[in-house]
Parts: C-alpha cells; sequence; structure tokens
C-alpha cells in the first residue's frame, strides 16, 4: 500500500540547534500513527514543518516530503504546491481549540472558509457533534464554550475533506468525556479513509487510537512499531518512562480517612455569570484538617469559579464560606491568605519573569509582613534547599526549566505555612512524566507540612493518586462525594459514571492485551 | 447581568455632561488667570489717540462695567455658563460681532477639512501598515518606515508649504477664495499624511503581534494565504489600538488645524481661535474652548461605540469583571 504522507529525513534546527534530526515517517489511508512524547521531543514541529509552518528562524530540510492520494501526488517541498494543499488535502486540529478560533469571525463563515460550501456547513457541525447547528452557525468564535470550540475546531480541519488528517495534542486541554468524543471523531476519519497523524504525550489516547506508534525523544525516533508491541513490551528507555510515568500507573493513594475539624467550610456557595446563568448553585463542601480532597468535574461546570470564589478573585452573590478558620466576610481577604495558598495551574506564567526565584518565594513574607528581612530571606532559602532548588535562587524563570518553576511555586505557596492549598488544575498542561513528579512532590509536601489541599481537575487519574476524597461538581452543585478508595464501586451519579467511563483503571489494557 | 441599553445610554449622557461642566469650570478660570486685561488690549490703540489719563481711567472703567468684569468671579461664571447654555455666547470683544455667528460660520469648513483629512489618514495608515506588516523586517517595511519617520520629522508648515508649492506648479492650484470642493483636497492631503505615521505604525506594530497568535497559524495551516489571513482574520482584532489613537487624532483634527489652516488659508475655526486669543477676546476664546471640549468628548463617545462594533470582546470582558 503507498502511504498517503511520506517523510524522509525530516530535519529542523533553530539557529543550528537542532529539533528533529533525520525524522522518517509514513502513514497509509485509513491508519491512525500517534508520535508519542514528552515535553521538547520536537513532536509538534513535525506536524508545523509538514505543513510549512514552521516560525522564522526554524530551518526545515527533508529528503523527501510527499503527499499522495486519489487527487495526486503533492510535493510538499514545494512552497506553492504545500500552500495549496493546506487545508484542502491536509488537515490540522489544534491544541487549544479556543485560541486556533479567529475570534471575531462567526462560525459559518470559518467553516466556509475552510472549504464547505453553503449548505455543507449544518451537516459538517452536525457530524461534529452539535445537536442544533443552525444555532451556532452566526455565533461568534470568542462566544463559544471550550467544548464547542473543540468542535468547531475539528469541523475546520476536515472542511476541505483532507487525505492526511493532522492532530497536535488535540486532546491536552480536553477534560475526560471531551476527550473520548474527539478520539471517536479521529477514528470515524480513519474508518472513512483518511490517514490521521496525532502527536501526544497521553500514553492512553495513544493506546484507545493508534495503529501504529513513534516515540520521538530529543528529535529523534527512538522506537515505532505496532501499538501493541511498543506499548505491551517498550524497549527505548523513553518508552518505559512514558508508559510507567502515566497517572493510572502510580501507586494509589489510601489513607484512613481524615477525621479533623473542617479547615474549609462551604455552605450554599452562589454565583451566577452574565450571560451563563447560574454556575454555582448552592454548593456544599468541607475539608477535614489533613485531608487533601479532589473536586471532579467537566469543562464549563464550575471548577473554576468555586476556586477563584475560594481565592476571593470573584464575589460570590450567596452563600457562607470559612477558610483555614478565618471568615473572609467578617476578617477580610488579607488574613486568609495569610492561611490558604494557590498551587497554579500554569507555574511559568505565575511566576514574575523579573524576580529571581528566592524573590519570589519571600514575596508572600514580605506582603504578610511574616519575620524581618533577613528571615524571610532564610526561609526562602530553606525551602529552594528542601525542593532541590538550592543553587538556583538567583535565577528568573526563564532560565528555570518549567519542573524547577513548578517546585519554585509550591514552595512559594507555602512559604507562609498555610493550613490550605488550593491547587487549580496542577497537573493538566505537564507532560505525564513532569506530571508524575508533580503528583508526588505534592504528596510530600501535603504529608510533611500537615497542610490540606483542595485539588480541582478533570482529570480523574490524576485526582485518584492526589486525594483522600473525590467530589463530583456538576450542574453548580456537589454530585458525589466519595473517599477515593470507594470511587469506582459506589459512584451512583451518572455524571461520575461518565467521569469514570472517560477514565478506565488501565487505558492501556485494551490495546496492549 | 447584561444591563439595558436605554441604561448604558444615560449613564454614557450624564457622564459628558459632567466632563462638560468641569471643562467650563477649566475653560472659565484659565482664561481669565491668563495675563493681561481685555480693556486694556482694546484701549490699547484708542491710548495712541491722545486721550488724557483720567480719560482712559474713566472709560476702562465704564467699560469693565459694560463687560461685566466688575461682577465677583463666580458671578460671572455662572451668568456666562447660563448664556453659553441658552445659545447666547456674547459679542466679540474685537468685531463686536456675534460670537455665535463667526464661530459658527468657520466650524463647517474645519469640520469638512477635518474629514476629509482623516479619511485620508486612514486610507493611507491602513493600506501602508498592511503593506509594511506583510514582511517584518523586510524591504517594503524598511521603505515605509523611512518614510513615515520622515514624515514626522518634518513640520507640518514646511510639508504644507512645501505642497502647496508643488500643486500650484504643477497643478495650477489656487489658494485663493472660500472654502471649497474645488481646493480642499491639498490641505486635506497635507493633514493625512501628517496623521498617517502615528496610525500606521501603532496599527502594524499591532497587525505584527495579532498575526503571531494561534488562530493566524490555525488560518493558515487551513490554507488562508498571507494576504488573506491579514484581511479576514487579523485586522479586525488588531484595530483596537489604531482605533483608539485615530479618535484622539480625528478630535484634534476637528478643533481646527491652525498651521495647515494658515499655509492654505483655509477659514477654519482654528486660526480664528489664535487671533481671539492674542488679542484676549475672551467671549471668543471661552466659546472656542468650550466647543472644542465638547467636540473631543462627543467624538470620543463615538470611537467608543464604533470600537464595541469593531470588537464587542470588550464588552464581554468588561461585563464579566463588573
Amino acid at each position: 500500500m503507498t502511504p498517503a504522507l511520506t517523510v524522509r529525513g525530516l530535519t529542523v534546527d533553530y539557529r543550528g540547534a537542532a529539533v528533529l534530526d533525520d525524522v522518517d515517517l509514513d502513514v497509509a489511508a485509513g491508519e491512525v500513527l500517534v508520535v508519542l512524547g514528552g515535553s521538547g521531543s520536537g513532536k509538534s514541529t513535525v506536524l508545523r514543518a509538514v505543513l510549512g509552518l514552521v516560525p522564522a528562524p526554524g530551518r526545515v530540510r527533508a529528503a523527501r516530503l510527499a503527499l499522495a492520494g486519489g487527487r495526486g501526488p503533492i510535493d510538499l517541498a514545494d512552497p506553492r504546491a504545500r500552500r495549496r494543499a493546506r487545508g484542502d488535502r491536509i488537515g490540522l486540529v489544534f491544541q487549544d481549540p479556543v485560541l486556533a478560533l479567529t475570534p471575531l469571525r462567526r462560525v459559518g463563515s470559518l467553516v466556509r472558509e475552510a472549504g464547505a460550501d453553503r449548505s455543507g456547513v449544518e451537516p459538517l457541525l452536525a457530524a461534529s457533534g452539535f445537536g442544533r447547528p443552525a444555532a451556532v452557525v452566526d455565533r461568534r468564535a470568542f462566544t463559544l464554550s471550550g467544548g464547542m470550540a473543540q468542535r468547531v475546531g475539528f469541523v475546520l480541519a476536515v472542511a476541505g475533506g483532507p487525505d492526511v488528517l493532522l492532530a497536535d495534542e488535540p486532546t491536552t486541554a480536553l477534560d475526560g468525556p471531551a476527550r473520548v468524543e474527539l478520539v471517536d471523531r479521529l477514528r470515524e476519519r480513519a474508518a472513512a479513509g483518511t490517514a490521521v497523524v496525532l502527536v501526544t504525550h497521553d500514553v492512553g489516547v495513544a493506546a484507545a487510537l493508534a495503529d501504529r506508534v513513534l516515540v520521538l525523544d530529543g528529535g529523534r525516533v527512538v522506537e515505532s512499531g505496532p501499538t501493541a508491541r511498543v506499548l505491551g513490551a517498550p524497549a527505548h528507555p523513553t518508552t518505559r518512562a512514558l508508559v510507567r510515568d502515566v497517572p493510572w500507573a502510580l501507586p494509589p493513594r489510601r489513607r484512613a480517612p481524615a477525621k479533623g475539624p473542617a479547615v474549609v467550610r462551604v455552605r450554599g456557595l452562589t454565583k451566577a455569570h452574565p450571560g451563563a446563568g447560574a454556575v454555582l448553585d448552592g454548593l456544599d463542601l468541607d475539608v477535614a484538617e489533613g485531608e487533601v480532597v479532589g473536586v471532579a468535574g467537566r469543562s464549563g461546570d464550575g471548577k473554576t469559579t468555586l476556586l477563584r470564589c475560594l481565592l476571593g478573585l470573584e464575589r460570590p452573590d450567596a452563600g457562607e464560606l470559612r477558610l483555614g478558620g478565618v471568615d473572609p466576610a467578617a476578617e477580610g481577604w488579607a488574613a486568609v491568605r495569610r492561611v490558604v495558598q494557590l498551587v497554579p495551574q500554569d507555574p511559568r506564567g505565575s511566576l514574575n519573569p523579573w524576580r529571581t526565584a528566592a524573590q519570589q518565594v519571600a514575596d508572600p513574607l514580605d506582603f504578610h509582613r511574616i519575620g524581618d528581612r533577613a528571615a524571610r530571606r532564610v526561609r526562602a532559602m530553606e525551602l529552594l534547599d528542601a525542593f532541590g532548588l538550592g543553587g538556583l535562587a538567583g535565577r528568573r524563570p526563564t532560565e528555570l526549566s518549567t519542573g524547577q518553576c513548578q517546585r519554585v511555586a509550591i514552595a512559594r505557596a507555602l512559604a507562609v505555612r498555610p493550613r490550605v492549598l488550593l491547587a487549580d488544575e496542577p497537573a493538566s498542561a505537564l507532560d505525564v512524566t513532569r506530571q508524575a513528579e508533580l503528583i508526588e512532590l505534592l504528596t510530600a509536601v501535603v504529608a510533611e507540612h500537615g497542610t490540606s489541599a483542595l485539588v480541582v481537575s478533570h482529570d480523574l487519574h490524576v485526582l485518584e493518586r492526589l486525594c483522600d476524597r473525590v467530589a463530583v461538581l456538576a450542574e453548580g452543585r456537589i454530585v458525589e462525594d466519595l473517599p477515593v478508595g470507594r470511587l469506582r464501586a459506589d459512584a451512583a451519579h451518572e455524571r461520575t459514571r461518565a467521569l469514570l467511563a472517560a477514565h478506565p483503571t488501565d487505558p492501556l489494557a485494551a490495546a496492549t492485551a | 447581568m447584561l444591563r439595558p441599553a436605554a441604561v448604558v445610554g444615560a449613564r454614557a449622557l450624564a457622564g459628558t455632561l459632567a466632563v462638560l461642566l468641569v471643562a467650563s469650570v477649566l475653560v472659565f478660570g484659565l482664561v481669565r488667570s491668563a495675563p493681561g486685561d481685555p480693556v486694556d488690549v482694546q484701549l490699547g490703540e484708542a491710548g495712541g489717540v491722545g486721550l488724557s489719563r483720567s480719560d482712559i481711567d474713566r472709560i476702562r472703567t465704564e467699560r469693565r462695567v459694560e463687560l461685566g468684569l466688575d461682577r465677583p468671579l463666580p458671578e460671572q461664571y455662572v451668568r456666562w455658563l447660563g448664556r453659553m447654555v441658552t445659545g447666547d455666547w456674547g459679542t466679540s470683544y474685537v468685531s463686536g460681532r456675534s460670537v455665535r455667528a463667526e464661530v459658527l460660520d468657520r466650524v463647517p469648513a474645519s469640520l469638512v477639512l477635518a474629514v476629509s483629512g482623516f479619511a485620508v489618514a486612514v486610507v493611507l495608515a491602513v493600506g501602508l501598515a498592511l503593506l509594511a506588516s506583510r514582511r517584518p523586517g523586510g524591504p517594503t517595511d524598511q521603505v515605509v518606515r523611512l518614510a513615515t519617520l520622515a514624515t514626522v520629522a518634518v513640520p507640518s508648515f514646511l510639508l504644507g508649504t512645501l505642497a502647496l508649492q508643488v500643486a500650484t506648479a504643477a497643478t495650477g492650484y489656487r489658494i485663493a477664495g472660500p472654502a471649497t470642493a474645488g481646493r480642499i483636497w491639498l490641505p486635506a492631503l497635507v493633514l493625512g499624511v501628517a496623521v498617517t505615521p502615528t496610525l500606521s505604525r501603532v496599527l502594524r506594530a499591532s497587525l505584527i503581534a495579532e498575526r503571531g497568535r494561534l488562530y493566524a497559524v490555525a488560518a493558515q495551516a487551513r490554507g488562508a494565504s498571507a494576504g488573506r489571513t491579514l484581511l479576514r482574520h487579523v485586522l479586525r482584532p488588531a484595530l483596537a489600538p489604531a482605533l483608539t489613537l485615530g479618535g484622539l487624532a480625528f478630535a484634534s483634527l476637528v478643533t481646527g488645524s491652525v498651521i495647515t489652516e494658515a499655509v492654505f488659508s483655509w477659514p477654519g475655526v482654528g486660526r480664528y481661535a489664535v487671533d481671539a486669543i492674542s488679542a484676549q477676546d475672551y467671549p471668543v476664546v471661552q466659546a472656542y474652548v468650550v466647543l472644542a471640549t465638547a467636540l473631543v468628548v462627543l467624538v470620543n463617545r463615538g470611537v467608543d461605540l464604533v470600537q464595541r462594533l469593531v470588537d464587542p470582546r470588550g464588552d464581554a470582558r468588561a461585563e464579566a469583571v463588573a
């Protein structure tokens, strides 16, 4: 069988620094190839190079970059031929669906521009999961929710009827059920004869979808072959690490249920957003002393709003809060922040690029005027040492790796010796190896410092490893609240079951059996 | 909650009125605290005729009473404000004619010139920014950058004079005459060219920033050409900063471009106001400044409105924060 896409000797460098080194790759029509790799492995660059969209100083060389198919061969090394192939012969699904849509354009106009004729727009939207496509056609892209944007992004990628469909980490920003939906869509496309190349660090998605897997590390292909062989019996250390570090393979957290007094007490929390109606609708939640509680839920179910209310960044419409023994309504948010700290979703983005690691860690101490200047410096250095960052105190975020930024952000959160840590999707932006590190780190921090934690995430696998108890947020309330050990057996609510179905105990088992 | 349009409108109107009121106090205070005395200025020429010192003092006192300048300042302010609101803008100390008639005679000429000049600037700025941002740092971008820099560096009287020389020689352009369509094109062109550089620079920077965003890359990945990506995807989201700046530029054009009006002897309000200031013609100066403030405020409101139409995202964000 002739491959739909052939890549030979693909090499990309930025001012001499190689990002991809001599990569070969083939996909046949109807086949799904998953390119697996961690952050910085060069996997996204493969897709950009195929489309000729490697940004400015990047230099692309290849012995062969070619498309084949019913509409004739195309040499992708020729810029003009390549430009005609974009959208028409090759479609691309992006990682962040919201950012990948021109904000002020209407959905229908974008879909038509991508190659659909006027009568084809609504059927395409319907096929991508919109129950009432007519209602979406005239909406501007910036008004779409994340889930809707993802569906529209998929429609734009396939509207031209491409022979090859590329997908760049398309599941990373999605919650479990949305991920399952997208995997189904990609599978349908492959069944219809499209060649699919999916780039991801998510071994679970690879196992669910791939016919073949190709593993990249440091810009080189280190392993490739049929899915069952590569994921079931990985030969290369990189592949072994990717398979070993998946969250569902990490040791589960099993502890006696905490019986201490509640350090977080939320009663009847209600918050409506303009145009969106009630986001939180009488939510009750407790976190006991020393307990780690996970709040699971789908995107748009109010997880972020809950966290913003608990941080005092949004004013609830109604409800009572007591955080770390402090009532923010009576004693003010500054008093709350003295005992409640945030572990951010994007650690690098949460750090001030102009300040050193030591200054960032000492910042909360300065703000709350805890100790004198010398004592604050000592405390910051102690924390950095404890997190293995002792030699990096004078570095700024741009001189630190993402993993190091993560540890600086956690050290900063611990500086005031908080009673409660709030974590916002702490693992979802990280590749599996970083995720495993983070889970280990947070578990150790909570145990050592005796803090409680409330972790908000759509990733049930991560919550299962991190938490004592998982609460499921749906329609503005907690609909399920179970100790983690009983979650899979005793879940009663349909929303919990849907989340569990999207996070099977071992996603690899099916593919590698 | 989304507020009804009527409430939003009423608040905008109240805000506009408040700004105008504050501006009127400032204007009144500013004009009155300027050094010199209007009566002295008026008597300056008469003094040469040979009147005695006591005659001058008597005339001065009479004149001050006549003009109401002997009253306490707050009373003068309230009386002046009342007359302004009712449309009686007083008489010019210099010409003795109604200020309202004099000002309103000149406003249309200024407005027409401002609108045409601004139109020229918008066309030039958008065109140059699109050209320059296609390849940042490329030859076109460099040429546009040099040209806009050079234009900023040339004083506008020089630009106007040069343009006038060239146009007179080449097309037989005639400077004399009333504000007619036949001769507006040259001052409009000069004004437009003078405003273009800042606008096009801001728009170019914002186009380049927007084009680096993921949605623009996505458009290209779907096969949109560089030109189509700029026009259909990037241009509209990139307009906001240029709109704000354009509004300010337009407001300053509307209130009179003194130098261009002088060079082309264009009968606009700008020159009229400058003459009134040198003559300490209080009623004229006050009426002009209040009118200018009102225009600036109105133009800004208009720009806000256009901004909302062009980029409704700001509304959603503002509502979410509120």
